[in-house]
């Protein structure tokens, strides 16, 4: 009985330094992967930087009216080119050209934004 | 003795030696241990400097204008290389092959007399990946920044630069430094033997830079120097200036400044005569003086005045006897002149000062110049020069401020470059005064109409749209001759747009153009482009008919309707002593 006691007792106080040898052992562990994991964060950060500056570059808008220009041949629009949806409709001032007759209702978009107008 | 006894005599023995170990343990790991972890963290931990980047700049939207990046300076340790287990030569190979040096430079570098050498400063991430992926002992790496404007020559002079320490060196980018300037801050390390690191402070986020949100519109800025290039190529002019404001705030939607030098920004820190532009002060003081009776007229001498024994003042058209709306419309020099000796210095120099003219506008950019006014009396020659604006010096950004003010209804706003920094809520606009009465301010409108409808402005008419401004053609001094010089001018048109509710005022100055040098000419369809580009942009309503060459805009409706345009919201009163023009009468009801 006398034994058993004393080797509880011993137990009793060899578990906590375990613990706490273990408790150290896991944090340095994870300690590492923290940190491993930070650097992959900032790592990723700088790519992200990167490529957002490159997203930047490519929306800038030199880089968008030369695409249109080259790649769809596109051009600013033409003030009559431009219906702007909810303004007070004002009369045409007639010209040389007899009017033709209205086209067929096109779709709400295509009527904002005349597209074939040729570039200034 | 037992033999039972004797065994655990035997165990106790056995346990003795560990109790002292046990005993030691306990003493260091929970009495001492903080004294030698601390100890130990001399040893094992270091310090290191982490880049926090400068703030962003963006526009009014949130575009980017500049940002920083991070960046990496490789430097190799010459130790390290000659201790290696391969040949240097077939390291410096692999460098070189990576970061795009040559051999022979590469070479050079290892013969260096000092233990370590910069291989490349501020490299970019790819450089530093493909560094990073040879995993050489002799080569390390050092966070560095560099900076970023993704628009690239973009708003340049505006925003500035940065210098080679990262900080602001010209523009916003000095003037702002304090704020969005990026910082190193030291980072506790530990490292254990195997050379794995662990950090010890967490990061805080109070540390990073504000963002910096300008007034700015990316697109209205692209459009100003667009525009203002393709002038400057087509009239082979030295330089030039866009200014686009929102007349209601005073905010800066655009400032395009050629030559683009991130230095130096000519808009606000050079001066020039401002020429015909700088009659809106005679006018205005005119106006609010009551100088000229209802219905008088002013004597134009058929283009040719005398104002004093040696000096003649010429008007490019002979004209007769003219009101004053006539004289700001067909910008009569001999007109003007005679109203400025009818206003006398004292009340002249008063209202042009009212407009802003002689002080610095505020605008948040360094070497800002306050324009040259002349200080007390002047003398009749002076004088009358001055009511044209010639003897006179302004920046581009105060003679905008000034036609921003009449636009809006008569109040001067500082000029804001600057919406946020950070997250702090929208600065307010700024009023600095009311620089004349309501009526005054109605009459100045209606003269500016004038100019642009049947004056010397008509090729700043935007076709669907009412346009007001004053184009103005100045002489340059000669700095050879200190005369004016018979070659060199200054165009300049000033502006807003629509006529009655302005979206944009916008001043257009062409330095010193070769092809052609009148206003109306070389500045006035500057204005007209970079107008309609941006009212055509915003879905600005047009407020005229469209008068369509080739073809007529047909809706898909039954015949429109003419309908008038939307009523201003606060008609302004008209001032009693000017004739309705006859545009007035006369224009279609649109």
């Amino acid at each position: 009985m006398r034994q058993k006691t004393i080797l509880l007792s011993l137990a009793a106080l060899a578990a906590p330094a375990f613990l706490f040898l273990w408790e150290q052992v896991q944090a340095t562990r994870l300690g590492y992967q923290v940190s491993a994991a930070r650097t992959e964060v900032r790592r990723a950060r700088e790519r992200v930087a990167y490529l957002r500056l490159e997203l930047e570059r490519l929306n800038a808008p030199e880089s968008v009216a030369e695409a249109a220009r080259r790649r769809l041949r596109m051009g600013p629009p033409l003030p009559e080119s431009v219906v702007v949806l909810g303004a007070p409709r004002l009369a045409p001032v007639p010209t040389a050209v007899p009017k033709r007759p209205a086209p067929a209702p096109a779709p709400l978009l295509a009527s904002a934004i005349e597209t074939s107008a040729p570039a200034e | 003795m037992s033999t039972l006894t004797r065994l655990r005599l035997c165990g106790w023995l056995c346990l003795l030696p560990v109790l002292p170990l046990a005993g030691r343990l306990f003493w260091l790991q929970l009495v001492r241990h903080e004294a030698y972890e601390a100890k130990v963290d001399r040893s094992v931990e270091r310090q290191d400097l982490e880049i926090i980047p400068r703030g962003r700049i963006l526009d009014r939207d949130g575009r980017v204008l500049a940002e920083s990046l991070p960046a990496w300076s490789a430097f190799l340790d010459l130790k390290a290389l000659a201790d290696m287990d391969q040949p240097p030569e077939r390291v410096l190979a692999r460098i070189g092959e990576a970061l795009g040096l040559e051999d022979a430079e590469l070479r050079k570098l290892a013969r260096a007399e000092r233990r370590t050498v910069w291989l490349k400063r501020k490299m970019d991430y790819d450089d530093a990946r493909r560094l990073r992926a040879l995993d050489l002992p002799c080569v390390g790496l050092e966070p560095d920044e560099l900076r970023g404007y993704p628009n690239g020559a973009l708003a340049r002079p505006m925003l500035g630069e940065v210098n080679s320490e990262g900080r602001g060196a010209a523009g916003l980018e000095l003037a702002y430094d304090r704020s969005i300037s990026g910082r190193a801050v030291p980072v506790r390390l530990r490292r254990d033997g195997a050379g794995r690191s662990i950090r010890r402070d967490d990061e805080d986020p109070a540390l990073t830079p504000p963002d910096l949100t300008l007034t700015i519109d990316r697109a209205a800025q692209f459009f100003a120097e667009q525009a203002l290039d393709e002038a400057l190529a087509a009239r082979r002019a030295a330089g030039g200036v866009v200014i686009v404001q929102d007349p209601s705030t005073g905010e800066v939607l655009a400032m395009a400044v050629r030559p683009a030098d991130a230095r130096r920004n000519h808009a606000v820190q050079d001066v020039y005569e401002p020429g015909s532009t700088f009659k809106l002060v005679t006018a205005a003081a005119a106006l609010e003086n009551r100088t000229l009776k209802p219905g008088e007229l002013v004597d134009c001498e058929d283009g040719r005045w005398q104002v004093a024994p040696s000096v003649t003042i010429k008007d490019h058209d002979k004209q007769g006897r003219l009101d004053l709306a006539d004289i700001i419309k067909h910008s009569s020099n001999i007109g003007t002149g005679k109203l400025g000796l009818r206003l006398g210095a004292k009340e002249f120099f008063r209202f042009s000062r009212l407009f802003g003219f002689g002080y610095k506008t505020g605008v948040p950019l360094p070497g800002e110049s306050a324009g040259l006014l002349p200080d007390g009396p002047a003398d009749d020659v002076r004088l009358a020069n001055a009511a044209f604006g010639q003897g006179v010096a302004v920046t581009a950004l105060q003679l905008s401020a000034a036609f921003a003010a009449v636009a809006n209804g008569g109040t001067l706003y500082e000029p804001s470059l600057v919406r946020a920094v950070g997250a702090q809520p929208p600065r307010a606009p700024v009023a600095v005064r009311r620089v004349a009465s309501p009526e005054t301010v109605a009459g100045l409108q209606e003269m500016f109409i004038g100019v642009v409808e049947e004056g010397t402005g008509v090729s700043a008419k935007i076709p669907g749209y009412s346009a007001a401004g004053k184009t103005g053609t100045a002489q340059k001094i000669d700095p050879a001759t200190r005369r004016y010089s018979a070659t060199d001018y200054v165009a300049s048109f000033a502006g807003w747009v629509p006529a009655r509710r302005p979206r944009y005022s916008i001043l257009v100055v062409i330095d010193t153009p070769r092809v052609g040098y009148y206003a109306a000419e070389v500045a006035a369809p500057v204005f007209s482009q970079v107008a309609r580009r941006l009212l055509a942009l915003n879905g600005v309503p047009p407020d005229r008919p469209l008068s369509v060459k080739g073809r007529v805009h047909v809706e898909n409706t039954p015949a429109p309707k003419p309908v008038a345009p939307a009523p201003s919201p606060s008609p302004l009163p008209r001032h009693p002593s000017l004739p309705r023009p006859s545009f007035l009468r006369s224009a279609p009801r649109a």
